[in-house]
């Protein structure tokens, strides 16, 4: 029984915690056209995010691209905030279509399968005219 | 007490034994993918990969040519009186456009739009280039709203991606090669309620003119692409990688 219960806890702690989805610039360099690229691993819950480009330092990588003019007029400190902004937003990107995965597996639709609507006309604007379709083919401008 | 260690540990290790993230790529199976016209193929209509059945129609007075030697894979070569096109409606709200293309032409040139069937002049939308610079440009609030890009137009046939957003709060915005060059603060949406909308490659606008060059894996989406979206579909292209889920745990069991 407190097997059971020392189980039952492990699962409910893992069920509600929120997950981190952490964004870590890994490396910067420069691509052929001479644009800075810096390269950033992903997680979620402290697992990487797989990525279609090699692999830098035994991780896999995302990047953003700039190049000097887009940190004109900045120091250091601002531009390391340009930099993470980018960053921030694909964090945040990635918790949105993270959800939108977990929560349509939760979505359920009682009563849908069966249900039914039927028209027999329908409206369209055009030249700022509304005329009413119907299935018979006829067309008819709403005064 | 072993049996019962055993199996506390047997119950972490299938509570806490995941994949790594796969398939967080965007490419054409996005939601908001509205079309993908990779052409790598020599076909007509083009194949729209998203499966929205968005085919790009080769015109028929002057196709566009199939080239083994697009950016990835194929693609299709326009020598100034091609176009493909397809009946689709632009969104309203955030956007992104991207193409690959390589610009052998010397004016205002179209690379991609939306633009009205019949009405060449109403267009919206326009990825192009005025034979100097690239520019994004989307009708808002009465007017024209250009991002222009800071890059110039390379040595003639060389390829540059490029993508066109549209950001709800910030503007519209042209990027090339992956970086965001300018924005328009007055781009916040675009035209979107004109009769017979068709996205449309290389054709004239009325005011732009048909295109030059090469062109290969063009696309639209209903939704702003962020920095790093863009850059993984220029680099790594609009089809999707087979990447296989990996199991980790990541409790060590001694």
């Amino acid at each position: 029984m407190k097997i059971l219960s020392l189980v039952l806890g492990l699962c409910l702690i893992t069920s509600f915690a929120f997950a981190d989805v952490i964004g870590e610039v890994v490396f910067i360099d420069k691509d052929e056209n001479g644009n800075i690229r810096v390269w950033t691993q992903y997680k979620i819950n402290n697992v990487e995010i797989e990525s279609r480009y090699p692999k830098i330092n035994g991780k896999f990588v995302y990047c953003s691209r700039y190049h000097a003019l887009n940190f004109l007029g900045m120091n250091d400190a601002q531009i390391k905030t340009r930099v993470l902004q980018d960053v921030d937003i694909h964090t945040k990107s990635l918790i949105r279509n993270t959800c939108i995965k977990e929560a349509n597996k939760v979505i359920e639709f009682k009563d849908v399968i069966g249900s039914k609507i039927t028209n027999q006309t329908t409206t369209v604007t055009i030249d700022g005219k509304e005329y009413i379709l119907n299935t018979n083919g006829s067309i008819t401008l709403i005064p | 007490m072993a049996k019962n260690i055993s199996l506390i540990l047997t119950v972490l290790l299938l509570l806490f034994h995941s994949s790594a993230w796969a398939g967080t790529s965007v490419d054409y199976n996005d939601a908001n993918c509205q079309f993908a016209w990779l052409m790598d193929i020599d076909e007509n209509p083009l194949t729209d990969s998203s499966g929205n059945g968005i085919t790009g129609a080769l015109a028929s007075a002057g196709n566009p040519d199939y080239t083994a030697s697009g950016k990835f894979n194929g693609g299709y070569i326009y020598d100034g009186d091609d176009f493909v096109y397809h009946s689709l409606t632009p969104p309203n709200g955030a956007f992104t456009m991207v193409a690959w293309q390589a610009y052998t032409g010397s004016s205002d040139e179209i690379v991609l739009t939306f633009r009205s069937l019949g009405t060449p002049g109403t267009y919206d939308r326009a990825l192009y280039i005025d034979g100097t610079d690239f520019i994004f440009s989307v009708y808002n609030g009465g007017a024209w709203r250009l991002a222009t890009s800071t890059t110039n137009v390379p040595v003639s046939g060389t390829w540059v991606h490029l993508a066109g957003t549209i950001d709800t709060t910030n503007g519209n915005s042209i990027w090339v090669n992956g970086v965001n060059e300018n924005t328009n603060a007055n781009g916040t949406n675009g035209y979107n309620t004109y009769a017979d909308p068709i996205i449309l490659s290389g054709a004239s606008t009325g005011v732009l003119n048909p295109y030059n060059g090469t062109q290969d894996e063009l696309s639209t989406f209903s939704r702003l692409l962020n920095s790093t979206e863009i850059n993984d579909i220029m680099d790594n292209g609009l089809a999707p990688a087979a990447v296989a889920a990996v199991i980790q745990p990541i409790i060590n069991i001694f």
